[in-house]
């Protein structure tokens, strides 16, 4: 198994995360299901609704992966669509969230 | 403080939710596309609005979120309820029209914690700002209308006679004025009637003042429903005398109203058992006129009135006498 990706995220968001990356595991798989039957359209949109979250959750990687599957979707370009799918869920796999305490909440 | 949130994106309320109950906005509606923001804000329905701010994201299901801010901001209720666009676009691509729609700000997706509590501060801030000027806006109004019926209140006063209710001295020497000059620029003739209460002094002594006030009272009301026109004034004068100011009357009008009032005054029935005329209460009328053939200053055209009052005390009271300038065909 490939190493773990350490993420530090602040402690107040501990009981939204788990809800959250479920979320975007589920949407990783729906995306990978639209980009094999052509529907970019829907790839598309999904990949704007992950490139607006990841970030205030504390995951930029998910921001920038879904900012990835939004431009090449539009672009109709599946080979990237489907990379960026793929990256996506192999930080899924591999991500480990640490709380910590954040002096600003 | 109540926020309404229109995402379509629960990850995004979640957040949105939870930055805000941390900051001390516990009141906070979702809402996860814009008909059902409109149906929360009751956009069609109500007058004062549901909500103090709306944080409206761009891109929502169906709808246009810039669309949707217009839609919002048409109802009267929430023209000035700041309302902050949610965008994860890149905001040159939407803002321009979004600020022209009527938004006050917007906030980046993905939110930055700080970022997003400080604009949504600030729009709270600029709403309690203009309520507190609105209410003091109303509360101004409030207190000018006050002001403007205590003013109304005072001027009534000041111008008029407490015991009586009609004009006082003071309003009658204003109307005079103003009617003096007027018959003057217009060549049109002004009657002046001043009118006394026979033996009044004796009344007094004896029915008492109480009952003295009372005939006066009573006799002013006769004075006051003998005049139909709106120009017309009648005046207390004195203690016991009344004046009245007829515009563009001459000696037939002005003898007609004589005679109303001192037919008036007598069928009052107001006994007098002093008199030295009658049983009952009379009165004396004296008349003067301006017309084309005596054209008095203000002061003598009264002073003729006051002499065709001495005449007809002379001749015996209870009757009316008029000033020799203004005889019968002379009108």
């Amino acid at each position: 198994m490939a190493d773990p990706i350490k993420v530090e995220v602040p402690k107040a968001l501990e009981d939204l995360i788990p809800n959250y990356l479920e979320g975007v595991r589920k949407s990783a798989s729906e995306m990978a299901e639209h980009q094999l039957k052509g529907d970019y359209e829907t790839t598309r949109a999904m990949g704007h609704k992950l490139k607006g979250s990841g970030g205030g959750y504390g995951f930029d990687k998910i921001s920038e992966l879904g900012k990835s599957i939004e431009d090449s979707s539009k672009a109709g370009d599946g080979e990237s669509v489907k990379n960026a799918i793929a990256m996506l869920q192999d930080f899924l796999q591999r991500v480990e969230v640490v709380y910590v305490d954040s002096p600003d909440w | 403080m109540q926020i309404v949130v229109v995402d379509d994106n629960p990850d995004d309320q979640a957040l949105a939710r939870l930055f805000l109950e941390q900051d001390g906005f516990p009141d906070i509606l979702p809402a996860d596309s814009a008909e059902e923001a409109y149906k929360i804000l009751q956009i069609y329905d109500t007058i004062k609005p549901l909500a103090d701010l709306i944080l409206l994201d761009i891109s929502l299901p169906g709808s246009d979120g810039i669309e949707a801010l217009q839609t919002i901001k048409s109802s009267p209720a929430y023209e000035d309820i700041p309302t902050i666009m949610i965008t994860a676009h890149s905001p040159q691509t939407y803002l321009a029209r979004a600020f022209r729609a009527g938004a006050m700000d917007f906030i980046s997706k993905p939110f930055n914690r700080i970022e997003f509590l400080a604009r949504v501060n600030s729009a709270l801030r600029l709403k309690r700002e203009m309520d507190r000027r609105k209410a003091h806006e109303k509360e101004l109004v409030e207190m000018t209308v006050k002001l403007a019926k205590a003013n109304e209140e005072l001027k009534k006063i000041s111008m008029s006679d407490a015991l009586t209710g009609l004009a006082n001295r003071r309003h009658f020497d204003a109307v005079m004025d103003l009617e003096w000059k007027r018959a003057g620029n217009e060549n049109t003739p002004l009657s002046v009637l001043l009118l006394d209460i026979d033996y009044f002094k004796k009344f007094n002594d004896t029915y008492g003042h109480k009952e003295g006030d009372s005939a006066l009272q009573q006799v002013a009301g006769v004075l006051k429903h003998s005049l139909n026109r709106p120009g017309d004034l009648v005046a207390r004068y004195g203690g016991e005398e009344f004046i009245v100011i007829l515009p563009n009357t001459g000696y037939t009008g002005a003898m007609v109203v004589a005679r109303r009032m001192l037919e008036g005054v007598r069928n009052l029935n107001i006994r007098h058992s002093e008199s030295e005329i009658e049983e009952i209460l009379t009165i004396s009328i004296g008349l003067a006129i301006m017309n084309e053939s005596f054209k008095p200053a203000r002061d003598p055209l009264v002073e003729a009135a006051d002499q065709a009052l001495y005449d007809a005390k002379r001749s015996g009271r209870n009757r009316i006498k008029v000033h020799a300038s203004a005889q019968p065909g002379k009108d």
